[in-house]
């Protein structure tokens, strides 16, 4: 913008003064926004409603049987946890220590490659990595543990873990380097190693940020449906022992994306599925708001 | 291009000093990427008192002072060639370690930068993971304290925030943190020039207290101050050496028209 | 432990972490496109699927896809400037701006599958629109809104507060400010964050699959409800049918194109990011 456009503005805006239709139009804009998320929650609130008149003696136990009425949630929801657990375990150790290692490099170039080969390894569609589990990794961890197939709750972890990667390293990254590189040159001078001054000030002072990552991450892992849907063997069951990584399971999102369709609206099987819907956005929703509030107070100035 | 002639900074009746430099460099040149910032000089700065490199902005006094604690390699781009000594060492391969010779030397920078703890902690911080006796450490925070001049405005808070000092009191705490480390040298780059006058006069006495027992070496802008503290002056304009000596040899008729034009103007045609 | 062998382990672990993830990139790029390729000829992009996707082509599954998204984007374009204005020039109060931050964060964390679920309920149930390709344009574009409101409302934040006070110093209207200043000048906002939103969209399988989509007897739809058949539920299908290794390979070669267009995008949002840019600033 210069002076001699801003000049053909202040001629024209002499000239003629249309009434405000940009400020209608901004308005309508933002109602039809707020009106989209308001829209999609009252839909599942009340869609999901008749499965907790109907459903409610069973829901919370771990059988699931739709022929004979018995809807029991337990075994996706336990599912859920149980891979969002296996994926953030080893993604957020790696991703940690690897967002470490590009804040130390020098060289800015090759910080920027190595952020930009992180947005590519996120913008990989999640169904592509459904067909590496499916083509690759299950066929591995079955050859692995001998067994008679890999679609397992363990395989489930570990695409997830490598999808929620990217995510998490980079916004950590982000935060790490957003700590004044000043504490970094201070410390040296000082005749400290890079990894005491990284240790003492500067992870604790990107730790607001570390931990929003994390959540933000969290959410995106329970949120992930095509990958887990595809690999995780959809077992209605609670794994025999309960800990073991090794049994099929089921999640709510592999859950919802391989009986939606098939379940016929109305019923109190789709009741159930959109109930399970509603548990899942309330969690995200829930996990994305703190991890909006943990940066605002704590951000390093 | 004309190479600086060798010049030696110590005049002849300053025997003591003369017999070992805190740091000699010859034909020592700094890079940043493509840009030669100081080209080949030689220089050696005596053992104790107080060095002043002044010159005119982007004369290079920053970049020659940041490559004698090898803090310039926290910048990829920065290099350097020639022979550099440091307390009888080669600046290169006498150090292997780094850290060693960061201990050493002991740096504070144009802009305070404590640390977010506390001010104990702050003086403290590097002697991280050595193990030392409570009353030990006690000791170490007075004693550095009471060196940098921040002692009395501190004891009764030294559990407090770093960051609710002043400027000037946490550039002061800065120099008490380098010395708990007991350098042999300490570089001061442009230690005053973001604070108060208040502030600045107490560094500047404390840097002529200190001198008597350790090699400081000090970027300034300030003629004023160099006056005031320095025992040694370093002139450097456009990366090269244009006059070095004892601070009456500068300051005096002898020196070179071009000082002399520069201590009363602040300007420099090179 | 010493602290020169602290720091040596902490290096050590570090680097190996991101060798790590350096060799998981290169393993997942290398997979795919090595199968890929092998799949992939002109034949294969233009042709029509047959024998469920075992042979033939996905030209079809190409057209849908790109049908589907282009819609959606059109659709959401209005409807994110025009919040992010509101965002920008029309809210006063801390409280509101927060609130409305909320709402768009909020619909960033929705599931993918929920929108899905949403479409499914609302559109196909309720209205009884029946599977069409227009409803997942639609659920797409609410997927896509929060991105390019956030991006383009990032575009005009950055502006010099000057320009906007200097215009409305001359008199100009807070809608002129909007129009003649702030609009122009974040374009190039608006244009990433749609091409991000696009890349991320064509990938999407899961909103689309219950609402929009037909695995196979669909060609060129010739109204709005109408079902068609995109890359992502071709990928999935195939994928269910993987011990079939020509269904297989059939999947791999409709990964790499969906790849491929997700790379597309990426690199149009980063050129548009670059060029547009110095463009505004001229």
């Amino acid at each position: 913008m210069t002076t001699a456009a801003l000049n053909t503005i202040s001629q024209s805006a002499l000239k003629n003064r249309p009434r405000d239709g940009i400020r209608t139009f901004a308005r309508v804009s933002a109602f039809g926004t707020s009106a989209i998320i308001i829209l999609i929650l009252a839909t599942l609130f009340l869609q999901s409603g008749p499965a907790i008149f109907t459903a409610s003696d069973s829901l919370f136990t771990a059988r699931w049987n739709p022929a004979e009425g018995v809807y029991g949630i337990v075994p996706m929801v336990f599912g859920s946890l149980f891979v969002m657990v296996i994926a953030m375990s080893l993604a957020l150790p790696i991703g940690l220590l690897a967002a470490m290692a590009i804040s130390q490099m020098r060289h800015q170039g090759l910080r920027r490659l190595t952020k930009s080969a992180l947005e590519i390894l996120a913008g990989i569609p999640s169904i592509v990595y459904g067909l590496i589990g499916v083509a690759y990794v299950s066929i591995w961890v079955a050859g692995a543990f001998d067994l008679q197939s890999g679609r397992i709750i363990l395989t489930a972890g570990l695409i997830l873990a490598v999808m929620i990667l990217p995510t998490f390293l980079s916004l950590s990254e982000d935060a790490i380097s957003s700590v004044p590189r000043a504490y970094q040159e201070n410390g040296a001078a000082l005749g400290l190693y890079p990894y005491e001054t990284q240790r003492a000030i500067i992870l604790p002072a990107a730790a607001p940020g570390i931990s929003s990552a994390a959540l933000l991450a969290l959410g995106r892992a329970l949120g992930e449906t095509m990958a887990v849907m595809l690999v995780i063997g959809s077992l209605d069951r609670l794994p025999r022992p309960l800990f073991n990584p090794l049994s099929s399971g089921q999640t709510i999102t592999s859950k919802l994306g391989r009986e939606i369709g098939e379940s016929a609206f109305g019923s109190t099987h789709f009741s159930v599925l959109v109930l399970m819907s509603l548990i899942l956005v309330t969690l995200t929703i829930a996990l994305t708001i703190a991890a909006r509030h943990i940066v605002k107070p704590g951000s390093p100035s | 291009m004309s190479h600086a002639p060798h010049l030696k900074i110590i005049s002849d009746n300053d025997a003591p000093l003369a017999a070992m430099p805190a740091i000699s460099l010859k034909g020592f040149s700094a890079y940043y990427g493509e840009n030669c910032i100081i080209s080949d000089i030689t220089l050696d700065i005596p053992r104790r008192g107080v060095t002043c490199l002044i010159g005119p902005s982007g004369a290079g006094k920053s970049t020659l002072l940041r490559s004698l604690n090898r803090i310039n390699e926290h910048n990829a781009q920065a290099s350097v060639s020639g022979k550099a000594d440091v307390l009888g060492r080669d600046l290169a391969s006498g150090y292997p370690d780094v850290t060693d010779l960061r201990r050493k030397v002991g740096m504070v920078f144009q802009t305070p930068c404590v640390f977010p703890r506390s001010i104990s902690e702050n003086v403290l911080f590097g002697l991280r993971g050595q193990k030392r006796p409570k009353s030990e450490k006690r000791e170490i925070v007075e004693r550095c304290l009471k060196a940098a001049a921040l002692w009395d405005e501190v004891s009764r808070r030294l559990s407090d925030s770093a960051l609710s000092l002043s400027l000037g009191q946490q550039q002061r705490l800065c120099i008490a943190r380098a010395l708990a480390m007991s350098p042999e040298i300490l570089l001061l780059d442009e230690p005053t020039a973001s604070i108060d006058p208040v502030s600045a006069r107490a560094i500047e006495n404390l840097v002529m207290d200190l001198s008597p027992q350790m090699t400081i070496i000090m970027v300034t802008h300030n003629i004023a101050q160099t006056k005031r503290i320095s025992d040694h002056v370093v002139f450097l304009c456009d990366g090269k050496i244009v006059e070095a000596g004892a601070k009456t040899d500068i300051f005096s008729r002898r020196s070179l028209d071009k000082t002399r034009t520069y201590l009363t103007e602040e300007f420099c045609d090179c | 432990m010493s602290r020169r062998a602290a720091n040596a382990l902490y290096y050590g672990l570090t680097h190996t972490a991101l060798l790590l993830c350096a060799g998981i990139l290169f393993c997942l790029l290398f997979a795919i496109i090595w199968q890929g390729a092998q799949a992939i000829s002109l034949e294969f992009l233009i042709s029509r699927a047959r024998d469920f996707g075992t042979s033939g082509g996905i030209g079809f599954q190409i057209l849908g896809s790109l049908l589907i998204v282009v819609t959606a984007a059109i659709v959401v374009l209005p409807l994110a400037v025009g919040t992010a204005i509101f965002r920008q020039s029309f809210i006063k109060s801390a409280r509101r701006k927060n609130t409305l931050d909320t709402i768009l964060y909020a619909l960033n964390a929705i599931p993918s599958v929920t929108y899905g679920i949403f479409g499914l309920i609302f559109f196909v149930n309720i209205l009884g629109t029946g599977l069409s390709w227009f409803v997942g344009s639609l659920i797409l574009a609410m997927m896509m809104l929060p991105t390019v409101t956030l991006a383009s409302h990032a575009a005009m934040q950055s502006l010099p507060s000057g320009y906007a006070e200097n215009a409305a110093a001359l008199g100009l209207t807070r809608g002129e400010v909007v129009r003649r200043v702030i609009l122009p000048q974040s374009a190039h906002g608006i244009v990433t964050g749609l091409l991000i939103a696009l890349a991320r969209a064509i990938g999407e399988t899961a909103p689309i699959m219950f609402i929009a989509t037909a695995f196979s007897g669909t060609g060129i739809p010739r109204s709005l409800l109408e079902p068609v058949a995109t890359l992502p539920t071709h990928i999935l299908a195939l994928a269910q049918q993987s011990t079939n290794p020509q269904a297989l390979q059939n999947a791999w070669g409709a990964s790499l194109t969906l790849v491929a267009f997700v790379a597309l995008f990426s690199a149009l949002a980063f050129f548009a990011r670059r060029h547009l840019t110095r463009l505004s600033q001229r």
